[in-house]
């Protein structure tokens, strides 16, 4: 769908009408052009430098955190998966920054990358007033550890991430669908899921409807 | 002696919901009762999913918006306020103040009108009737007003990307003013029926309690946290929108029982009209919308923009991959993550408790379910 969109990006820059019509027009296109150069190119990630919790995590986890960013001012932890649950434990409980609130959990998929799942958790500390993200790449196949035990809002939120991207977590207590019904098939947020696919068989089963819309 | 007789109490699992007036919309909760006492209780949602992220992957920035008012269908423009600022960061399109002041405005005036009715539902709900035809009066004085300016009462499709598509019509400030007069009378009146009324306090005072902390570990946000006295409300954690030009209290409570959670919200009704005041007040001229380019394509990057709905932390965490349309848009539902607390708070209570607590969460399952 993206692909459509392009051709009409470039029109706003492009002066090739102005350019056809004419030789007396062409001395007014000229201020236009000269203001070119401060492009608007949008906000860009930033690495974060001078951090003090980066940099206090990669002396904690120096194999774990993979990279600190910002992106309007919002920071960026990266790490692997396999440190999640310690940097999340030292994170809720270290007095200097005590995200004690799971803001939100959720998941993005990368299709097509060798560790498709980026799971990305929002944490936030009422004593210091911090919100901060935190994002592990997970393959499909691999267990993503469960946060249950840390917060308990993260049931609800992993039983979601599960329903819709089949992402299953280690250690949750009670990991089955929340919002579609247990027996459906396919996980709908994932990217190879078309929006018109449905269950047909389960729709055929269960709303009584012979005929499912293709 | 301890032959079984048919007076032995034996555990009883029931359905409440998902057809049921008081919850609110279609949530069906398991209930385990030992007699009248619930031992344990497991909501199923789901009933009315209908995928709005995943559309939302289909459509374009601006075509998304709509989508938002019907997942909270009573705060709808607090709905769109979120994702309408988290796309304006993206783009870092400025709005004008004008816009701006509006904009708060009428979030405001859907707090109350949201406040109004769960006031309205949670009251018929315990069993007081007039408290409900109450509300309901002055709720349609707003929803009027919302009709005015949006030409919707309901799902409004409130603001645009960069600004409002209307400025305000002829006649409105004078109608805002006048319902914001009349407003504290009517709050006095809905407190003379309850505040005191010894049926209201028997059913709501030590009931549904959780700690401040168990809240903080449940996630819970909005009037149920403050309810247990932390003083979190994102206007002013982190402010957004031009909040941090207004002055207001947040009002935090001290028993955290559901009682308190009824004081709070009404405490929220006055502290919202006196943040309209201060907008029409001081409302600036000028235009209504800035600068926003013909295609809304944010360039590759993410943004988590959070507001202060009337039910709690609503977040939309918008990922744009460079293209037209959002790679993806994670709704953060507070009410999805507040009703999660349901479970541990109607443990020991009666069946009828469980109405006042889900009550007391101030549930859309529009919102739960998305």
């Amino acid at each position: 769908m993206s692909e459509e969109n392009k051709p009409g990006q470039p029109a706003p820059e492009g002066s090739a009408i102005p350019a056809g019509s004419g030789e007396a027009k062409e001395a007014k296109p000229k201020p236009p052009a000269a203001k070119k150069p401060p492009v608007k190119k949008g906000p860009s990630y930033e690495e974060l430098t001078d951090d003090p919790l980066l940099k206090d995590l990669r002396q904690r986890f120096p194999s774990g955190v993979l990279s600190g960013q910002s992106f309007l001012g919002q920071p960026i932890y990266t790490i692997t998966l396999d440190v999640l649950p310690d940097v999340m434990l030292y994170l809720r409980d270290s007095d200097e920054w005590a995200f004690n609130y799971l803001v939100d959990l959720t998941c993005l998929d990368y299709i097509g990358d060798e560790r498709r799942f980026c799971m990305v958790y929002h944490l936030y500390s009422h004593k210091t007033g911090r919100l901060i993200r935190i994002k592990a790449r997970a393959a499909v196949d691999e267990m993503v550890p469960s946060m249950t035990s840390l917060w308990r809002t993260a049931d609800w939120l992993e039983r979601e991430a599960y329903d819709m991207f089949g992402v299953e977590f280690s250690g949750h207590p009670d990991l089955r669908r929340i919002l579609l019904p247990d027996d459906w098939l396919g996980y709908p947020l994932r990217k190879d899921y078309d929006i018109k696919l449905q269950d047909q068989a389960w729709i055929r089963n269960h709303l009584r409807i012979r005929k499912v819309p293709e | 002696m301890d032959e079984p007789t048919i007076l032995d109490a034996q555990e009883l699992e029931i359905n409440m919901g998902p057809q049921h007036p008081a919850t609110h919309g279609v949530l069906r909760i398991k209930l385990k009762l030992d007699g009248e006492r619930v031992l344990d209780a497991d909501c199923v949602i789901g009933y009315l999913h209908r995928g709005v992220e995943k559309i939302s992957e289909n459509r374009t920035y601006t075509k998304c918006l709509p989508y938002y008012d019907r997942t909270d269908y009573i705060a709808a423009v607090s709905n769109a306020l979120g994702y309408v600022l988290g796309v304006e960061k993206l783009m870092e399109i400025e709005v004008p103040e004008r816009a701006v002041y509006i904009r708060v405005m009428m979030t405001e005036f859907n707090r109350i009108a949201s406040h109004l009715l769960w006031l309205a539902t949670h009251a018929l709900d315990i069993g007081a009737l007039t408290v409900f035809l109450y509300c309901f009066r002055e709720r349609e004085e707003i929803l009027k007003l919302f009709e005015n300016l949006f030409g919707a009462r309901l799902t409004t499709h409130a603001f645009r990307i960069g600004g409002l598509w209307m400025d305000l019509p002829p006649g409105f400030q004078e109608a805002a003013r006048r319902f914001i007069d009349d407003f504290p009378v009517k709050v006095d009146e809905y407190e003379q029926l309850l505040t005191n009324n010894r049926i209201w306090i028997d059913r709501t005072k030590g009931i549904g309690v959780i700690s401040g902390d168990e809240a903080i570990d449940f996630g819970l946000s909005g009037p149920p946290l403050r309810g247990s006295g932390v003083p979190y409300d994102v206007r002013r954690a982190r402010p957004y929108g031009g909040y941090d030009q207004f002055e207001f209290d947040v009002p935090v409570g001290e028993n955290c029982d559901t009682y308190d959670r009824y004081l709070i919200r009404l405490e929220e009704m006055r502290q919202s009209r006196r943040i309209i005041q201060q907008t029409l007040d001081r409302l600036p001229g000028g235009p209504i919308r800035g600068k926003v380019p013909r295609i809304i394509k944010p360039a590759v990057g993410e943004y988590y923009s959070a507001i202060e709905g009337p039910r709690g932390e609503l977040g939309y965490y918008i990922v744009s991959d460079g293209s037209a349309v959002p790679f993806r848009v994670r709704i953060r539902p507070p009410t999805f993550i507040n009703l999660q607390a349901l479970k541990r708070m109607v443990k020991g209570h009666l069946v009828a408790d469980v109405i006042a607590i889900i009550g007391t969460l101030d549930v859309v399952l529009g919102e739960i379910d998305r």
